[in-house]
């Protein structure tokens, strides 16, 4: 008998919370395996970490019972802080149910205050307390006349606003503690802001401290952080539990601080997971990975947890390959068993609609259910592969992200030159790589070399840079232009180098002042920094300055870089796109977010699709073969008992609402009702169509959101649900005249000599792909059988009743989940 | 009186569009289709055209008379002897509002058939024989489809021309098999190969690029095993010497594999052939079209056997040719150059940049001219001269244009003056700015190091005199003389090498009745006019005129003959849509006998006039009215320099005589002699609308004598 996940839930909280009996314990601060604590504001949180009887490993920090001997040397509190009192060796043991670890620690200078530095020790405080946040004095702007810089990436300037600005009446060093700064901050004076700080804390202390130290700023020579760490890095937890982190920060000198307190930390998936801003991490009850981004002083990590279901994975559907061992593998970890395989008929509807944007035909269908062949869904991949839709559906994708924006309607030419070149690569199956570096490199006149119709479109060098970071290298660069990237560790230098690249695109008018040639303008390529003012030489985020020639164009350069083999962006970010296209979330997600702060879900997998991609030489046909060969890509959309909260470890495919194009020519071809496009050849199908043009002539398009093509994220195309799209598909005029079209489907069905039996099979085969269940086919019948009254309530003769009657089941068939979603 | 003649609109003619809704200036004739736009020499062919103010469109005129028209029912039976070689002339259409502007007409030596009925889909597409030729306009929002037998192993060549005959076209051509599957497919240059998989059932497609279509988006496709060439090495020979060539291609006769591609990817061939270069070049067939390729001499080569292949332009080099020797594209395998020379280099493979030397004395003054994208290539050659690793020079193209915003002749091939400021050996890099992601053996150019020649070229303008100030309406037009009236027509001076000598114009082969007064271009100006005036009765003319400029450089007298200049279509703004301009195979005049100009204003006296400088004169004028244009003039004097900021002299409204007062201290005239004109732009009412026209008085001449010396 199968467990109901319910009662599998409570007996693993259970076992976590009850039966976690520690075998052996082991007590930490900075992963050294001796404390060595300098003056007097030192501070340092322990952790201590139990091993269990079975080997599982659990956070202990906050059960165990402290003690250190000799007295007088530190304290330690309960939750493990320990603090200095005065010089001396000391040892510290942990102990929680007869098992103990120690720790050996040595004071220094205990009574020695330090002088402060502002940048190391004041700025955390605000940036802890909110103060320069992007919603508080930290916007653009600052906060009822005081302004700090965001996340206070720039202690100079938040030095020059606290002490110097409206001339000094911020702070008041005679008697600190009446500074406007800390009333404000612990709110006896009025605070839009509300209480910041606690007058009891050690921040509050610090800060009264450093006034009455006469405000220093620091001397140039003062240690600066160089990179934090987090202790642990990365752990296996069960269901609500919990885990006490350790920020460490390094500085310039060699030291290592504690910065448990001062650290920020934010959960990516914030439905999975809670952080204090004491370093303390809380699962809630959904199964997963989460990761808790740490933040401090620009400088950002990231903790791993992952909370396995633990169910038994007694059994596997047969590997098919690479993608299935690395998936497999995750699911097994996680306790999570993958639901069953899905049938022939649910995957050549998927298959076909997410290769070539389309339903299959009813020979297609027909043929492929019947046919024996093992090997026939690599075929029909192959086939799917071959047909001009794969193109068309994919270039529809690309083109939009690429901005291929109709903006007058002059500029038709362009807009089908541009799109009619990124189809016959993706026809000819052009490597990727090549693909990229033709469009970055464009150079000319657009009527010659479609591609330069992109820098059309991006016409600044930071958009340019900002459009290549996000959709070729899953970077999001945007926030780095105007400070440090918050959640990255990309800086305002890092962005203008990178801008650089495009520093030499020049341009000239040609036909018309608009109509601009792109070509490289000789000359050594730099940016300016508009923060520093200074000039940047071009470096790809990781890469250091490069060195190109004034006589090269640095575009290449820019396009040779992504094409190295070791590039950790470009392959990556590809796969993952490209995986969110098949499965409907990306390993890492958004898929061009791959920020260090959000890791992949997999990265094994991710590793192993990229190295695959650069080794198959950027064969995107072969990507989506090795994904959609894949039993992970097969897998049944109905969940098993244990997999329905899985929304990241693609144990089963995650039906999503089929796009704006696809459903338009999926309704069309169940009604048998061709539209028409202005300007477009008869026939012509909504994912064919090479721009946004045709989005302001076609509400269906826009309320199902297809893109404007204005941005460089596959976020413009809405995919979430809306009233007004159920509206439309319920009672829409344009849908009710399909229904009731005289050429349409159901007047030929209801005139169809067949049997309806026989109809209505043939129509659950063009909308589903599948044959209609027997109770459907009852119901079905009884209501094509229903006597009808028209409008002047008389009884409608028998023909005119079937053709309503197909009408009837034609709208329920459109209004079905099962016809909307591909699953 | 002006003629009122009831506007016999579609007299012979399917008209597409209707005259201007408003007449900004008088209307002439305007063609904009001939369908079909060609046929075999040594047949005749049956053509209609479209166009606007078509009145009594009778004649087709040609660029080369052995093709003749004769009206028939409403449309033309065109002849073509069989001498006319394969090519590309211009047709004209003349009727009672004057001579149109031109339109492409092809000869060629492959059977042409008309497209006639729909062929949208593959089930109605249209036979088409291998070697054979189609003519038709594509439809707004569908394709042609063409269906041919095959055999296995052929090279077939769909070679579609539009943009070349002025359609609005941009064509795109598939092959599919019998299945509908694609199996090749071009986007750019209208030229499709195909070899052919197996025997069997073909089909043609094709679409405009963004399915536009109407008589305006005309075509002329040929589906053919003829030779086709895509470049040829050197691209220029020495005029009057037979010239060892290599052409590069498909299809060639006794062609060997290439080891190249051409941009569709398709092997090439190459023959080497040697080719008489002639003395001058036949500006009436084939030819450069673009405005600043009026700086580039050569003629035009076609292959003749089996069929004539298409045209290649070949140059006149005036210095010794060399090819460019690859690899040279490391400045350290930089080809040793002794000018005055020429380089014939290719901008191929994508990204290429070749370097060369030469040794120079302090003092030495070169011109370095490139010729590439004015071959009509998609090119911008870069040219950089540098002393070891020291920048001396470098050029992105010639921003010069003298045509104006209608007829732009900047190009993007760099002419630069290079001085040695020290003995040395020099190094120059060309390489193409548009070229770092194109693969394109087509992609040639000429590198050409000479001294100093001072030149010329002209081209005279067929362009309505502007409405307003920067007027940005642009208008396929051609120059109407009116019984009694005077036109000017428009001519620039693309010069070279710093030449900025006075250019003398005057035109030859005008018609009995019409006389030309000598204009100049004066020292360093780039436009000049020349003023063509009617007599009372002239006979009804239409025909080709040469516009000839002579100048002095030393002792030498260089003479050239001017290129036409036009327009194709009509643009409401250039700034925001594109221009067509082209150069044309002639220069079109027609005389009117029966319209009378509007208004003709003369000098009562038809004499020279003799002022000293510094003097007044007074020139008693007549102004002769017609019809209603009885409005005040402002009577704007030109021709002389200062002359342009002299006061107009006013007319009063119906007034039929003036006194034009000029004087000479105040303008500051120099001496010397001068042809000058009065213009003036006037409303009034022809065929009962409104109009605007720009009036020209007869020409004066005028001598101005040096002042005589004060007497002590």
């Amino acid at each position: 008998m199968k467990r109901s996940p319910i009662i599998l839930t409570c007996l693993l909280a259970f076992s976590a919370t009850v039966l976690a009996q520690p075998a052996s314990l082991k007590i930490e601060a900075t992963g050294a395996p001796e404390l060595t604590l300098h003056g007097k504001d030192a501070r340092q949180q322990l952790l201590v970490t139990a091993t269990l009887a079975d080997g599982a490993v659990r956070d202990f920090t906050h059960q165990a019972a402290y003690s250190a001997a000799p007295a007088g040397i530190v304290n330690v509190d309960a939750n493990g802080i320990v603090t200095p009192l005065a010089d001396g060796a000391v040892t510290i043991t942990a102990e929680a149910d007869g098992v103990k670890s120690t720790l050996a620690v040595h004071v220094e200078g205990a009574a020695h205050e330090a002088p402060i530095n502002f940048a190391n020790q004041i700025v955390p405080i605000f940036t802890k307390a909110g103060c320069n946040a992007g919603g508080c004095h930290g916007k653009a702007s600052g906060q009822n006349g005081f302004k700090l810089s965001l996340l206070g990436f720039e202690p100079a300037e938040d030095y020059e606003h606290i002490v110097k600005e409206a001339r000094g009446r911020r702070v008041f060093p005679a008697s600190p503690e009446n500074s406007l700064l800390l009333l404000k901050g612990i709110n006896s004076t009025p605070h839009g802001g509300g209480k910041r700080l606690d007058p009891k804390s050690d921040d509050y202390a610090l800060l009264v401290r450093w006034i009455s130290q006469g405000l220093p700023y620091g001397q140039e020579s003062d240690p600066k952080v160089t990179k934090i760490e987090v202790l642990p890095k990365q752990r296996t937890m069960t269901l609500k539990s919990e885990q006490q982190l350790v920020a460490l920060a390094h500085y310039s000198d060699g030291t290592v601080h504690d910065v448990t307190r001062s650290a920020l930390y934010e959960p990516n998936e914030k439905s999975m997971a809670e952080a204090d801003e004491e370093g303390r991490v809380k699962l809630f009850d959904q199964p997963g990975d989460v990761a808790i981004m740490v933040r401090y002083q620009g400088k950002v990590t990231t903790f791993r947890a992952t909370a396995p279901l633990g169910a038994t994975v007694a059994s596997l559907p047969p590997s098919h390959n690479y993608i299935d061992d690395l998936v497999f593998a995750k699911l097994k970890a996680m306790g999570m068993p993958p639901s069953e395989p899905c049938d022939d008929a649910t995957f050549i509807r998927r298959v076909s609609l997410d290769i070539a944007g389309r339903l299959p035909n009813l020979e297609e269908t027909q043929r492929f259910l019947a046919d024996t062949d093992p090997v026939k869904r690599d075929k029909l991949i192959d086939d799917l592969l071959a047909s001009p839709e794969y193109a068309d559906y994919f270039a529809n994708k690309w083109s939009a992200l690429l901005r291929n924006k109709r903006t007058k309607p002059a500029d038709a030419p362009m807009n089908f030159g541009f799109y009619d070149w990124i189809r016959d690569g993706l026809r000819a199956n052009k490597p990727y790589n090549v693909f990229v570096r033709e469009l970055l490199s464009a150079s000319g006149d657009v009527a010659e070399n479609p591609p330069v119709a992109w820098y059309r479109q991006v016409k600044e060098p930071q958009q340019e840079l900002e459009d290549t970071a996000q959709l070729f290298l899953g970077m999001r660069m945007q926030c780095a232009q105007c400070h440090h990237h918050p959640f990255e560790k990309w800086s305002q230098n890092d962005y203008y180098s990178f801008g650089a690249f495009f520093s030499q695109v020049g341009r000239k008018p040609t036909t018309t002042k608009e109509n601009e040639a792109i070509f490289h303008r000789r000359g050594i390529a730099t940016a300016i920094n508009k923060k520093t003012k200074q000039p940047v030489r071009p470096a790809a985020l990781i890469t250091g300055p490069m060195e190109i020639p004034a006589d090269e164009d640095p575009r290449i350069a820019l396009a040779d870089w992504m094409s190295e083999r070791a590039n950790p962006f470009f392959a990556r970010t590809l796969v993952n796109r490209y995986w969110k296209h098949f499965l409907n979330r990306g390993i890492v997600e958004p898929e061009d977010d791959m920020r260090e702060t959000n890791p992949p879900s997999n990265p094994e997998l991710l590793d192993a699709l990229a190295q695959h991609f650069i080794e198959g030489g950027y064969d995107l046909k072969t990507l989506i073969r090795d994904i959609t060969r894949s039993q992970t890509y097969q897998l049944s959309a109905v969940p098993n008992h244990y997999n329905g909260p899985d929304r990241q470890n693609f144990s089963r495919y995650y039906a999503k609402r089929l796009t704006a194009e696809v459903l338009f020519d999926s309704i069309n071809e169940v009604t048998r009702t061709p539209s028409g496009f202005p300007g477009m050849p008869a026939g012509t199908r909504a994912i064919s169509l090479p721009d946004n043009s045709f989005n302001a002539g076609s509400y269906f398009l826009t309320v199902f959101g297809r893109p404007e093509s204005s941005s460089a994220c596959e976020c413009e195309r809405t995919q979430e649900a809306s009233l007004a799209q159920a509206l439309h598909l319920l009672n829409a005029k344009d849908i009710q005249d399909k229904l009731a079209s005289d050429a349409g489907a159901a007047a030929k069905l209801a005139a169809d000599p067949r049997s309806d039996e026989e109809k209505l099979r043939q129509l659950y085969l063009i909308a589903y792909s599948r044959a209609p269940e027997a109770r459907e086919l009852e119901l079905a019948k009884a209501h094509l059988d229903k006597p009808r009254k028209g409008t002047d309530g008389m009884p409608l003769d028998a023909a005119k009743s079937k053709r309503m009657g197909y009408e009837d089941i034609l709208w329920a068939i459109l209004n079905t989940k099962e016809f909307l979603f591909n699953h | 009186m002006v003629a009122r003649r009831p506007p016999i609109l579609c007299a012979f003619v399917a008209c597409s569009s209707f005259p201007h809704p408003w007449a900004a200036e008088l209307p002439v004739i305007r063609l904009d289709t001939v369908n079909p736009p060609g046929g075999k020499a040594g047949s005749e062919v049956e053509v209609g055209i479209t166009g606007a103010d078509l009145d009594e469109a009778k004649e087709l005129h040609f660029s080369n008379p052995g093709i003749t028209a004769e009206p028939k029912d409403k449309r033309f039976v065109v002849k073509i002897a069989p001498n006319v070689p394969p090519g590309i002339y211009d047709v004209r259409a003349t009727g009672l509002l004057g001579i149109s502007n031109p339109r492409a007409f092809v000869v060629g030596d492959l059977p042409q058939t008309t497209k006639t009925g729909a062929n949208s889909t593959p089930e109605t597409a249209i036979e088409l024989p291998v070697d054979s030729v189609i003519a038709g306009a594509t439809t707004a929002s569908a394709a042609d489809y063409f269906k041919f037998t095959a055999k296995k192993g052929q090279r077939v060549l769909a070679d579609c021309d539009a943009a070349e005959l002025d359609s609005r076209l941009s064509p795109v051509l598939t092959f599919l098999d019998g299945a509908g599957h694609e199996l090749g497919t071009s986007r750019r240059g209208g030229l499709l190969d195909f070899v052919v998989p197996a025997d069997g059932t073909y089909l043609l497609k094709v679409h405009d690029l963004a399915f536009a279509g109407g008589a305006d988006y005309f075509y002329r496709v040929a589906l053919t095993t003829a030779p086709h060439i895509d470049f040829v090495l050197p691209p220029s020979g020495k005029p009057g010497e037979k010239g060892k060539f290599t052409l590069y291609g498909r299809n060639l006769p006794g062609g060997v594999p290439a080891n190249v591609k051409g941009d569709d990817g398709q092997p090439l061939d190459k023959v080497e052939a040697e080719i008489d270069v002639p003395t001058a070049g036949d500006p009436h067939v084939d030819g450069l079209s673009n405005p600043a390729a009026a700086a580039v001499d050569g003629f035009s080569y076609r292959l003749s056997s089996p069929h004539a292949s298409n045209a290649v332009f070949i140059g006149f080099a005036n210095e010794p040719v060399v090819v460019e020797h690859e690899p040279n594209s490391k400045p350290g395998e930089a080809q040793k150059l002794t000018p005055p020379c020429e380089v014939a280099g290719q901008f191929f493979p994508a990204g290429d940049a070749d370097f060369y030397t030469f040794d120079a004395k302090k003092g030495d003054v070169w011109w370095i001219e490139t010729i590439s994208q004015r071959l009509d290539l998609p090119t911008n050659p870069f040219v950089l001269i540098q002393r070891d690793t020291a920048d001396v020079q470098e050029a992105y193209g010639a921003d010069t244009n003298v045509g104006g915003i209608r007829f732009s002749t900047a190009s993007n091939d760099p002419v630069v003056r290079f001085e040695a400021k020290e003995d040395g050996t020099y190094r120059v890099k060309v390489s193409d700015l548009f070229g770092n992601s194109r693969n394109d053996p087509r992609n040639v150019y000429r590198l050409i190091i000479r001294k100093e020649s001072p030149d010329f070229r002209l081209v005279a303008l067929a362009e309505p005199p502007p409405e307003k100030k920067d007027d940005r309406k642009a208008d396929p037009y051609s120059t109407l003389l009116r019984a009694d009236g005077t036109n000017a027509i428009k001519v620039v001076a693309l010069r070279r090498d710093g030449f900025g000598g006075e250019i003398e114009l005057h035109v030859e082969g005008l018609p009995a009745g019409v006389t030309c007064q000598p204009t100049k271009i004066a020292a360093g100006a780039t436009e000049g006019i020349v003023l063509l005036t009617s007599c009372e009765k002239p006979e009804r003319w239409a025909g080709s005129i040469r516009v000839i400029g002579k100048a002095k450089v030393g002792d030498k007298e260089l003479t050239c003959e001017a290129r036409g200049g036009a327009v194709a279509w009509t643009v409401a703004d250039a700034n925001v849509d594109a221009v067509r301009p082209r150069l044309t195979r002639e220069i079109a005049l027609a005389v009117s006998a029966a319209e009378p100009a509007p208004v003709s204003v003369a000098a009562t006296e038809d004499k020279r006039w003799e002022i000293p400088a510094g003097g007044k004169i007074e020139i008693p004028l007549k102004v002769t009215r017609r019809g209603e244009f009885k409005e005040a003039l402002k009577l704007k004097p030109t021709g002389a320099p200062g002359l342009e900021a002299a006061k107009e002299i006013d007319v009063a409204a119906g007034a039929t005589t003036t006194t034009a007062t000029i004087d000479l201290a105040a303008a500051k005239i120099p001496s010397g002699e001068y042809t000058v004109y009065f213009q003036a732009q006037t409303k009034g009412k022809f065929r009962g609308k409104d109009a605007t026209t720009t009036i020209y008085s007869a020409p004066i001449r005028l001598a101005v004598q040096p002042a005589s010396p004060k007497q002590p």
